[in-house]
């Protein structure tokens, strides 16, 4: 297609190009004055050859410098010079050169003055960059602080040839870099923290405003010679990605990388956030306090820099100066150096008040819980069934233990607090710039949004305190925004009263029966029923449907609020079929009024999936939690935050189902993004924890699964009251895990504090006792104590047969559990006749669960053939034997449990033969 | 993801279907850290094609890539001198339909006396040629890919194609004379 030669390019064949390539290489390896002399030579009788040859002798110089450059050579554009003016301003001298520009030394004549002026680099295509320069100038205008250099003036430059320039003048900071300067000024330890924190004040400032400063670096802070701070390059680097701009020159990149968190260095870098900035802060503040970077990068390349960082670990500041060994100065360090963005300080306000600690020589955080960790909650909504002594103690732990939590009311209130923001929005500006500066940490553990909010509501009470200009409804606004703010994070006691405020102007300005009353009024309610405050909820909350009724045109939101409360009241009575009934109300209202795939329908999906599990509906839950994940898929995906959630109940649910391994499996896939997302305290996280431990207990990990629970009953005592049900819960379940692992007194000892807490009052759940006393019997059966394990059962059996419906789940375990005991005790005749109505029971309440039915039907045999009925017992085993082995989702543990069961039975019955046939060869049950 | 990279690229050694999976994967990567250079989203600098593969090299193979030989460096490194060049025709094949109206047209260089400033080459004809080039002399159009399009010293090159410095300077030295013929003459 090219050139001349088209009708050539057949003729020169493949041979003659071969030799023409030879002759013209060495040609052109002789000086050009003796090439023409050299072809002649050597293609003498060979005028094809000879002409190929010369046709592509260069002849103009021109063709020297052919493709002599880089093709991508053709995006540079010629910079300003010297001595050029821009934007009145004369340009004197080159201080810096980056990626994105150059930095001179200006003069303005009229008023005289000496600026910082950084022009951006002119490119090909750089209208794009233009127009994000002009919006980072003015993301620098907004910013205002004594630490950050502030910025004069700002334009757009066309000069010669019509090259357009961007450029904006900014303060001159005489000084010089943070580390020379802490040298020159010789300060010691306290100064140089103090210098520091003056630095962290500026970054805080701008992270406030939504400005993250991507790269810091010593040579970005100017100290002038009153050893103040400046930083330079604000929000300039937000929009360069600093790798691409280090790449400018080799020094600059080691320069830059060095306080380069990993995960720039190895992320998107979209999900660089603030905590980036931690990490540089962090490596500044190990430089300027050890007088090293805390990795050596000297002499390395880039590859093998960054390999550095993002593999190995940074040194201890301790390792280069002895006398902070061990110190809290050293802590603080490591936890801003952490790898992991989670592991670190969550902002740098968090970093900088442990660095006033260490000057002020008081206990430092690193080591503690945040604020933020302090009001998380953990499975609440929980409702477990307890373990009974015959069953398979492992299958049953999973079923005990750790379903999902109140997913579905952290996510639905948060976008109802995300709605009603919008809505104060509407009303006033002040609340909402804080908040849509926050807005990225809405979702996950940042003590910033807490902060935030405590400036915000002091904010509003001294304005009202001094009844202040706001108008009342303005007034009403906020507070209902601050109080559902709260209420999304779970701290309700502070909610609580913002929300009553809230609902009383409300009140007065549009009447009671207004739209904007009666949401803030089920919002209270919300907060007081989760705050266990029940019986004052109850009329309530009949008063919240009649007034939602009488409402004309209500929103969405409105219409489900009711149902909503309803759902959270009937997680806090632990009632399992009111909890799994309001679910479904819930879902069926989100059904007809949300898209699928919306974070309201597939959370209240859930929500109802939950339910279904604590009931026991395991492929019902399974079921609904994968047309969740379908409709998710479909539309937000992982960025959903039901996704999550979803994953997690999903794995529960297999586990439930008999698929420990697998289970175990996603929750270390999920682990790293739940402490991400939610924080390593928050309810979810310890949620998943928690399902951990159960997963390594039903595959015989005991030892891993006990210190698993160990730790999440020590981070639940640490961030509960101690009567909180949670803490109930974790320890209880802890107790269990222990009993099945053989450490009887550890379960003994924790089942007894959990029902000490239970006694404590604060826990409106009857039930809960109950569950707890008939795990007890059980450590106390193992314990030896057979008598007094007995008599608990009956305990526990007689008030349930008082207070709950026979076929009440607990009841089946009571019964079953009490059954059993008497086998033991060869007290058959009573065992056949509880286990006997046992199985109707519960064949009749739920006849598709074959699943649920087997160990009722396996302890039928066992109580039969303990009252002396052999044949039938031996028939009865035989037949569910056959049964499961037909059902391919039969865990292999149950199979195995059965088998150990009739070896059980035929060595009773004297028929050793048969019984061998059923003995395990698994060295560690034929132990047991 | 990364993984599965870095093992192709050790495979692309001796099989060649392994190879041409790297190519797909390394294009859209420095396509889409090209058109965010040339947009000027990180920065208005050029866009040096070596700085441009190395981030590449770091974003598709990560920390792994070092454990990895300079044979599979090689692979890599051609495939993305293979994406510079379709990036860049790409881009001058669109820069001309918008110039002419959607009719594909060929740009005459320049005068012969014109310094052969790579903004004045034709990416369309030159990739025209090269492709013919390849056809009769695929070494010599390599060494042109990864100079040229690449942004490799002749020693990288040598390494990278596994001959003698020597041999790359004259395959450069023949391919440019031939190409330059092909296209200075329209």
């Amino acid at each position: 297609m090219a050139g001349r030669d088209e009708t050539d390019d057949g003729s020169v064949s493949d041979s003659l190009w071969a030799r023409a390539k030879v002759v013209l290489g060495d040609a052109l390896d002789l000086p050009p004055s003796k090439r023409r002399a050299y072809i002649q030579a050597t293609c003498a009788g060979e005028p094809e050859l000879q002409s190929e040859v010369e046709s592509l002798l260069p002849t103009e110089d021109a063709a020297e410098s052919f493709l002599a450059k880089p093709a991508t050579d053709l995006f540079e554009l010629p910079g300003p010079a010297l001595g050029m003016r821009v934007g009145g301003y004369t340009l004197r001298s080159l201080i810096g050169e980056g990626g994105m520009g150059h930095v001179f030394e200006a003069v303005q004549e009229h008023p005289h003055r000496t600026v910082a002026l950084k022009v951006l680099r002119p490119g090909l295509l750089a209208a794009d960059a233009e127009r994000r320069f002009q919006y980072e100038i003015e993301a620098l205008g907004r910013l205002s602080h004594p630490s950050i250099a502030s910025i004069h003036d700002a334009g757009v430059e066309s000069v010669d040839g019509g090259t357009r320039l961007s450029w904006f003048a900014m303060e001159k900071v005489a000084g010089q870099s943070l580390l020379a300067a802490a040298r020159e000024l010789d300060l010691d330890d306290n100064a140089r923290l103090r210098l520091f924190l003056r630095v962290t004040d500026g970054v805080a400032h701008a992270h406030q405003r939504g400005v993250i400063h991507r790269d810091l670096k010593p040579d970005n802070i100017l100290v002038d010679e009153n050893a103040h701070p400046h930083l330079l390059d604000f929000g300039i680097a937000r929009v360069a990605d600093p790798m691409a701009s280090s790449m400018t020159m080799a020094g600059e990149i080691i320069g830059t990388l060095a306080y380069m968190s990993p995960e720039q260095l190895l992320g998107d870098p979209g999900a660089v956030d603030a905590r980036a900035d931690v990490y540089a802060l962090g490596v500044i503040l190990f430089h300027l306090m050890t007088g090293y970077p805390p990795r050596d990068l000297d002499g390395l390349g880039f590859p093998q820099a960054a390999l550095r960082i993002t593999e190995s670990e940074a040194r201890r500041a301790g390792d280069l100066r002895r006398d902070l060994h061990g110190k809290d100065l050293e802590t603080v360090l490591i936890k801003a150096l952490e790898h992991s963005p989670d592991q670190r300080y969550p902002s740098v306000e968090a970093f900088a008040r442990d660095i006033r600690r260490v000057l002020d020589h008081e206990p430092i955080e690193a080591r503690a819980p945040s604020a933020w960790y302090q009001v998380s909650k953990f499975a609440r909504r929980h409702r477990g069934l307890v373990a009974g002594v015959a069953m398979t103690a492992a299958a049953l732990v999973v079923a005990v233990i750790g379903t999902s939590i109140g997913f579905y009311r952290a996510s639905a209130a948060r976008d109802q607090v995300i709605q009603e923001r919008d809505h104060a929005e509407a009303i006033n500006g002040l609340v909402t710039t804080m908040f849509a500066s926050a807005d990225p940490t809405l979702d996950g553990h940042d003590v910033r949004v807490v902060d935030l909010l405590d400036a915000a509501r002091a904010d509003l009470a001294s304005e009202a305190d001094e009844q202040g200009s706001l108008e009342s409804r303005t007034r009403a606004g906020l507070n209902l925004t601050l109080g559902n703010t709260y209420r999304m994070l779970a701290l309700h006691d502070d909610a609580l009263p913002l929300l009553l405020r809230a609902e009383r102007l409300y009140e007065q300005l549009d009447g009671p029966g207004a739209a904007s009353t009666v949401g803030a009024f089920g919002d209270r309610l919300n907060s007081m029923i989760e705050l266990g405050q029940l019986e004052a909820a109850k009329p309530l909350l009949e008063d919240l449907h009649e007034r939602t009724g009488e409402l004309t045109n209500p929103a969405d939101f409105l219409i489900m609020r009711p149902l909503e409360v309803d759902s959270v009241m009937a997680d806090m009575t632990g009632d399992l079929v009111a909890i799994e009934a309001a679910a479904l109300a819930v879902l069926r209202g989100w059904t007809e009024r949300a898209e699928p795939g919306s974070s309201k329908l597939e959370s209240a999906r859930v929500n109802y999936a939950v339910a279904l599990m604590d009931n026991g509906k395991y492929h019902d839950a399974l079921e609904q939690l994968r047309e969740s994940k379908r409709n998710l898929d479909g539309a937000e995906g992982p960025r959903s935050r039901t996704y999550l959630p979803v994953l997690l109940s999903i794995a529960q649910v297999l586990s439930s189902l008999g698929s420990p391994e697998e289970a175990l499996l996603r929750y270390q896939e999920l682990l790293p993004q739940a402490r991400s997302q939610w924080g390593d305290d928050h309810e979810n996280t310890l949620s998943v924890r928690a399902s951990m431990g159960n997963a390594l207990s039903s595959l015989g990990r005991h030892d891993e699964a006990v210190q698993t629970y160990q730790e999440v009953v020590a981070d639940t005592v640490r961030v509960r009251p101690p009567n909180h049900y949670d803490v109930i819960l974790a320890k209880s379940n802890l107790g269990i895990v222990a009993q099945v692992a053989g450490r009887n007194e550890l379960a003994l000892e924790q089942l007894k504090e959990a029902l000490a807490a239970v006694e404590l009052g604060g826990v409106d759940d009857r039930t809960m006792q109950v569950r707890i006393r008939m795990n007890l019997a059980s450590a106390l059966e193992t314990a030896g104590k057979d008598a007094e394990a007995l008599t608990t059962n009956r305990e526990c059996l007689a008030w349930i047969e008082e207070n709950l419906a026979p076929d009440h789940s607990v009841a089946i375990i009571a019964r079953n559990n009490t059954a059993m005991m008497l086998v033991k005790m060869n007290q058959g005749a009573e065992a056949l006749t509880l286990a006997s109505r046992n199985l109707e029971l519960s064949m009749a309440s739920q006849p598709e669960a074959p699943m649920n039915l087997y160990p009722l039907q396996m302890n039928l045999g066992r109580a039969l053939a303990a009252a002396g009925e052999t044949e039938r017992a031996e028939t009865l085993f035989l037949e569910v034997r056959a049964k499961l082995h037909g059902v391919d989702e039969t865990p292999a543990s149950q199979l195995a449990r059965l088998d150990e069961v009739l070896a059980e039975f035929y060595t009773q019955d004297g028929r050793s033969d048969m019984a061998s046939q059923y003995e395990s060869v698994d060295p560690e049950s034929a132990v047991k | 993801m990364t993984q599965e990279l870095t093992q192709l690229l050790q495979r692309a050694g001796d099989d060649p279907s392994a190879s041409e999976a790297v190519l797909p994967r390394v294009y859209e990567e420095l396509r889409v850290l090209a058109q965010s250079q040339m947009r000027g989203e990180q920065s208005g600098h050029t866009l040096q094609a070596t700085a441009l593969v190395h981030e590449a090299w770091m974003k598709l193979v990560g920390p792994s890539g070092e454990s990895l030989g300079w044979d599979s460096r090689a692979h890599f490194f051609g495939a993305a001198a293979q994406a510079m060049r379709r990036i860049l025709v790409d881009r001058a094949r669109r820069v001309q339909s918008e110039k002419h109206g959607g009719h594909m047209r060929r740009q005459p260089l320049d005068g012969v006396d014109s310094e052969m400033d790579p903004d004045n080459v034709d990416f369309v004809a030159l990739d025209g040629a090269l492709t013919q080039l390849q056809s009769r002399d695929p070494r010599a159009a390599q060494v042109v890919e990864l100079r040229f399009f690449g942004g490799l010293s002749v020693e990288d090159c040598a390494l990278a194609m596994d001959i003698s410095e020597r041999t790359v300077a004259r395959e450069w030295n023949v391919a440019r004379a031939w190409l330059y013929r092909e296209l200075g003459s329209d």
